[in-house]
């Protein structure tokens, strides 16, 4: 699984020159496509109405879209939580070795294995510290239209920006995540940012007694 | 014999599901608790004592006796699972086994909304589906033996 990663090392590179050979992005495409396959499919019609019940209930409960946000964001750290561990046994990623990487294997594996469309990075941060994941589909929002009284407030599908702050997490990457545009509200294309906060280390504090 | 114990233990060196088949030594709860969390411990001592920073899957892996064999897998997000067998296990063997046990704590540990991350895994379907995951390395001539619990 791993090894495919190898290859396609030649393919053109996105803004993140310094990347690996091994996180070029068509073999990371390559290797969310066979993730993809592998796993079992679900009805993308069935998860949008299942997703839009629960917005849509969650907007009735808490009238304030801004709560909503919130709640959606509460929701996806949870699933994040515990599909990081689901991502790192099904999908063969390359291991990540500076916060950077994380991106295009966020946008181009996870991307395509749990939600079927492909994402890119954009505006990497010059020190690497921050990214955007950009995506045109977003099979969440398949059948919605916002109600001009929630437009400019409600970010639809906030529950991704809690997923991939959960999932971060679970490897020691402490990040804020939020929607930047939303083709709901006008925008020409979905992005969201990413942005790390601090890195933790899984190890003993240092001995303070000397 | 064959794969004689199976250890699963949480990042903070808690045990949280453990198995044994014939022929593993009697331990009572405590002492498998006290051996889960000593190995979780000389796990981050490896990690510390490493040369180069580790990105991924990594510290202590194996132990080779001349009476058993010991495989670790430890994937990034710091949960352990640890395999003990006779040497007439393959190493390579239980090495796969490690991987799918993962996937296997990823969809019926994990994936339960019910199962609380971190806490000990009493799952049914956890339970069932290592029982035949392991099938047919436990027990003697490919029989497999009852789980004995603790």
């Amino acid at each position: 699984m791993a090894q495919d990663a190898g290859r396609g090392s030649g393919a053109p590179r996105r803004k993140v020159s310094t990347l690996p050979a091994n996180f070029s992005g068509a073999a990371l495409t390559r290797l969310g496509e066979q993730a993809s396959q592998r796993a079992e499919q679900v009805n993308g019609e069935l998860a949008a109405l299942t997703y839009g019940a629960l917005v849509r209930q969650l907007v009735v409960d808490y009238e304030d879209p801004g709560e909503v946000n919130v709640q959606l964001e509460r929701l996806g750290y949870n699933i994040g939580l515990r599909l990081a561990d689901d991502f790192l046994a099904r999908s063969g990623a390359p291991p990540c070795r500076r916060f950077v990487e994380t991106s295009e294997v966020i946008a181009r594996v996870a991307f395509r294995m749990y939600l079927g469309v492909s994402a890119r990075v954009a505006s990497v941060a010059e020190d690497g510290s921050a990214y955007s994941v950009v995506f045109e589909e977003n099979p969440l929002a398949d059948f919605v239209e916002m109600p001009t009284a929630l437009r400019d407030q409600l970010w639809f599908s906030n529950l991704l920006c809690g997923a991939i702050r959960g999932a971060l997490e679970m490897v020691q990457y402490v990040v804020s995540v939020s929607f930047v545009r939303d083709v709901l509200r006008g925008d020409a294309y979905n992005e969201i940012r990413v942005a790390l906060r601090e890195q933790r280390y899984e190890r003993a504090p240092p001995d303070e007694e000397l | 014999m064959g794969i004689y114990a199976l250890f699963v233990v949480n990042r903070s060196g808690g045990l949280i599901y453990h198995e044994k088949y014939v022929g593993a030594p009697t331990m009572s709860l405590n002492e498998a608790l006290r051996m889960a969390s000593t190995f979780h411990s000389v796990q981050q001592i490896a990690a510390d004592v490493a040369p180069v920073a580790a990105a991924h899957e990594s510290g202590m892996t194996a132990v080779e006796a001349a009476e058993f064999r010991l495989r670790a897998y430890q994937p990034r997000t710091g949960v352990q699972f640890v395999l003990l067998s006779t040497l007439e296990v393959n190493a390579e063997v239980l090495q796969s086994l490690l991987v799918r046990l993962h996937l296997l704590y990823a969809d019926y540990a994990l994936k339960n909304p019910f199962y609380e991350k971190d806490m000990p895994i009493r799952c049914k379907r956890f339970e069932m589906a290592v029982a035949r995951l392991l099938e047919g390395y436990t027990g003697r001539d490919g029989v497999v033996a009852r789980p004995v619990r603790a």
